[in-house]
């Protein structure tokens, strides 16, 4: 035994004074330090982005709300009022004043205040995607690992097949399919999903079944391939080899060895899809007619509502940004080994 | 010790075979072979011999489409082919064990090294609090310190000393009376493989359990075994005490694998290069071994920091022409970043200088250097064919023979120009490597562990190619490796790099006789006495 080999760990890895468990606290104390400055800079950048870009999408607000018979200054006393007119910087640094202090302006569409239309679709988008997520990560969990445990027999290549062809169809086509089978036909769901929005919880997931489906159909082939590469990654690993010829039982071997590795690679894209999905899906939300933020965005940016569509896009992106932070400190919990500063100076 | 009527291991015309695709591959043919209770048994080979199959059918862990069969193949009295899967895992957890070839990904990534050892003495019974306590144990009897730091660090937070070290005290924790070692050592450096073995043996004569030794390596098996099989593409060719197998070997099999070792004792190859050694010893402070020209590189004040840790320090040195200066280390004491800045494919801080004439005046200049690299199935792009390979390095270094002579210069048969990387051997693999930095005339190769990923037999013949080259081209070469032998072998002067510091840089022979600094003597040590046992 010699002193060389500590030494040369030593270095690699100081001594820290606390525990292993602590040392992960720190990180994740170090990654949230970091996206505190972060978010805040990439939101500024995207709202910037956002209120430009609108100003190039053809088409009249005023014009678009007042009908083709107002005339020309009626249109423009219009603008004025509804705070169209004048340099984008001014109009865009007004809006940022109002949003930082919480005063986030008035729908022209709507004709509320754009805080509680944008926070209410946001809930009903979360409450979707929720629901869609809770769907799809255990069954992808479920499909995957099968795959992976049945690499290249017939059941695998099934599996991968279906969720092939189910993903590659449009979400539209998708929902379309259902809703006539489900809804018009069965008649097992209403049709439209916004109608029980109001009633007790049961009643709006019963109505929410359908959309929540297609989301999930929608992002189940990736997360399941993922899955699967994950997991035939772990059980071919030489570690695996290890736990079952330490004689451990199988169970043991899926959940304490098996498991956690084969889930690292798709906690990354989990973060991606959680974002994406609650933070609203346009096209699903639309077909239901579901009164999400997707929807509600779609509505703001054919009427070039600047300010309620800049405030929606502000929120999908903390939505966002947010649920990738999430499945960082996931990331950081599950591997030992993840490190997100840089390595090469 | 539980008390024990005959052997532990009973072998009996077991073969092996694989079925993949429509063909089968055997493996093993008619092995048979026994190992006595506490007796340690080696085995033998090269890649492909079969010797890992060998020990996996002991565990009966291979894979679904394999064909097994064997007149006896008994482990601690159990026949292992007749078990029903919960005996299977029985016999698993409680009659043998097995040290993995490389610890790092023999254990489990995300959980702390003291639970993968805990998680075996909870198989065998104990609670929460008494596993704990005796994985604790168990750490110390490797002799890892302090224990409670070292059970809470994950696999990436140990070194390939440490991990070999945890593996083994998982291996021992169910008291097993057959411990398998599957090239336990191959990969770590010559010095931490000498305390690895040292403890083995001492656990050995404390436990009294019998031990199988997988190696290529003969010193080593030599040095840690009674018996040794030798074995041969699935049979085994020569059998008998160690000292007689490696010093009266009868079969010519193993007589090729015993000449195929590199000599400690005898410095580089005959020959004109010889002489220019003699000179270079001559004036040992000197530039370079050439007295007529100046050093090719120069390096002064070399230093590399990474994000957190400096990789060199201040390191400053010279590579005359046609010289071979060797540079070993262990690992992460920065000697392939020394290579890595010397090529270009680094930044860092100090000077490095080429003097080289420009020999296409007005044109791109040539690269002054190339790498051979460890892993040459990495340093190969798997959709070219070794022509296309070939043909790309031909231009860009501005070289004037065909691909054919190039072939041909480095060894490679025609038929092979066809190919893909995946389809070649790995020694045929290194030569495509090789051939690509002769493809012109580079002042500068240097050589990343060219072989260390080679059996004996193709790192013998690799080594007599490098040679060659060089007498015939007259390049320099920066020579980085592990294995002290190996470079004495080939090398003018060789440097020892030690944390990121050149601590010591003589003439070969000098090294040997004259180390000053201690780890240089470590590793003199610890390659001359592997070696030792083999003549004593």
């Amino acid at each position: 035994m010699s002193a060389l080999d500590h030494g040369q760990t030593a270095a690699t890895a100081p001594e820290r004074g606390f525990s292993a468990l602590s040392e992960r606290h720190s990180r994740i104390l170090v990654l949230l330090g970091k996206r505190l400055v972060q978010i805040p800079v990439v939101l500024f950048v995207v709202s910037i982005m956002t209120f430009w870009l609108i100003q190039l999408v053809p088409g009249d607000p005023g014009r678009n709300a007042l009908g083709p018979y107002a005339t020309q200054a009626q249109v423009h006393a219009w603008d004025v009022s509804n705070g169209l007119t004048g340099p984008v910087v001014a109009r865009y640094l007004r809006w940022l004043g109002g949003f930082c202090t919480g005063n986030w302006g008035t729908s022209f569409v709507y004709l509320v205040p754009c805080r509680s239309l944008v926070l209410g679709h946001l809930v009903n988008s979360m409450l979707l995607g929720v629901y869609a997520f809770a769907l799809m990560v255990p069954l992808s969990i479920v499909l995957g690992s099968v795959q992976a445990y049945r690499e290249g027999r017939r059941s695998d290549r099934a599996i991968t097949i279906t969720l092939m062809s189910l993903s590659s169809v449009p979400e539209f086509v998708v929902g379309v399919l259902l809703l006539v089978v489900f809804a018009a036909w069965l008649k097992m769901v209403p049709v439209q999903a916004a109608a029980d929005a109001t009633g007790d919880l049961a009643q709006r997931l019963h109505a929410m079944t359908l959309p929540a489906v297609v989301l999930a159909i929608a992002y189940l082939a990736v997360l399941t391939r993922m899955v699967r590469t994950g997991t035939a990654g772990a059980i071919t690993a030489q570690f695996h080899r290890t736990a079952v010829l330490k004689g451990l039982p199988q169970g043991q071997i899926v959940r304490r060895h098996v498991a956690r590795n084969a889930l690292i690679p798709t906690m990354q894209l989990l973060g991606l899809y959680l974002g994406a999905l609650l933070g609203g899906n346009a096209v699903v939300e639309t077909l239901f007619n579901y009164p999400g933020l997707g929807a509600l965005l779609v509505v703001a940016a054919e009427h070039k509502d600047v300010v309620l569509l800049t405030d929606a896009v502000m929120v999908t992106g903390v939505v966002s940004l947010l649920a990738l932070l999430l499945t960082d400190v996931c990331l950081i919990l599950m591997d030992p080994r993840i490190r997100f500063e840089n390595t090469e100076s | 010790m539980r008390p024990s009527s005959g052997p532990v291991v009973t072998v009996e015309n077991l073969t092996v075979a694989y079925r993949a695709r429509q063909q089968t591959v055997t493996a093993i043919r008619g092995l048979t072979f026994a190992v006595e209770a506490g007796e340690s048994y080696g085995l033998v080979g090269e890649s492909g011999s079969g010797k890992s199959t060998a020990a996996l059918a002991l565990t009966r862990y291979l894979p679904p489409d394999t064909d097994i069969s064997a007149g006896t193949l008994a482990v601690g009295g159990v026949s292992v082919l007749e078990l029903e899967a919960r005996a299977l895992r029985g016999f698993r957890a409680g009659t043998l064990a097995v040290v993995y070839q490389e610890p790092g990904l023999a254990l489990n990534p995300t959980m702390p090294a003291g639970e993968q050892i805990a998680e075996v003495y909870r198989l065998h019974g104990a609670n929460r609090a008494q596993a704990r306590i005796s994985s604790l144990a168990a750490i110390e009897r490797v002799r890892l310190a302090p224990p409670r730091v070292i059970a809470k660090r994950f696999p990436h937070e140990l070194s390939g000393g440490q991990q070999q070290r945890i593996v083994i005290a998982m291996a021992l924790a169910s008291e097993p009376r057959l411990l398998i070692l599957d090239e336990p050592t191959t990969g770590l450096d010559s010095r931490v493989e000498t305390e690895i073995m040292a403890l083995i043996d001492s656990l050995q004569a404390e436990l009294s359990f019998a031990s199988i030794l997988i190696s290529h390596n003969l010193p080593l098996v030599a040095a840690h075994c009674q018996r040794i099989g030798v074995l041969r593409r699935g049979v085994l060719v020569e059998e008998g005490a160690a000292a007689d197998v490696l010093l009266a070997p009868r079969h010519p099999y193993t007589r090729s694998l015993i000449a195929a070792l590199p000599d400690i004792s005898a410095a580089r190859s005959p020959g004109q290069r010889a002489v220019v050694a003699v000179a270079g010893e001559e004036q040992s402070t000197a530039a370079g071994p050439r007295p007529a020209a100046g050093p090719l590189v120069t390096v002064e004040h070399l230093t590399k920091r990474y994000h957190r840790k400096t990789a060199l320090r201040d390191v400053s040195f010279t590579i005359g022409r046609g010289e071979v200066l060797g540079l070993v280390g262990e690992s992460g004491s920065g000697k392939t970043t020394l290579g890595l800045s010397l090529a270009g494919l680094t930044g860092y801080e100090g000077s490095i200088r080429f003097d080289v004439a420009d020999r296409r005046p007005g044109r791109r200049a040539l690269p002054r250097v190339q790498v051979v690299f460890q892993n040459a199935d990495a340093s190969l792009n798997p959709r070219r064919t070794v022509r296309q390979v070939l043909a790309r390095s031909i231009e860009l270094l501005g070289g004037t023979q065909t691909v054919e002579e190039l072939a041909a210069s480095t060894g490679l048969s025609p038929d092979l120009l066809g190919k893909l990387p995946h389809q070649l051997s790995g020694g045929q693999k290194q030569r495509v490597a090789i051939a690509r930095a002769f493809a012109g005339q580079v002042p500068l190769v240097i050589c990343d562990e060219p072989t260390s990923a080679l059996d004996v037999s193709s790192q013998a013949r690799l080594l007599d190619l490098l040679g060659e080259l060089q007498e015939r081209t007259g390049v320099s070469y920066l020579f980085i490796s592990h294995d002290l032998a190996v470079v004495r072998q080939v090398s003018d002067r060789i440097g020892v790099l030690y944390d990121g510091e050149l601590v010591e840089l003589k003439a070969a022979d000098e090294i040997f006789e004259r180390a000053e600094h201690p780890y240089t003597q470590s590793l003199v040590d610890s390659a001359v006495s592997l070696r030792r046992r083999l003549s004593a």
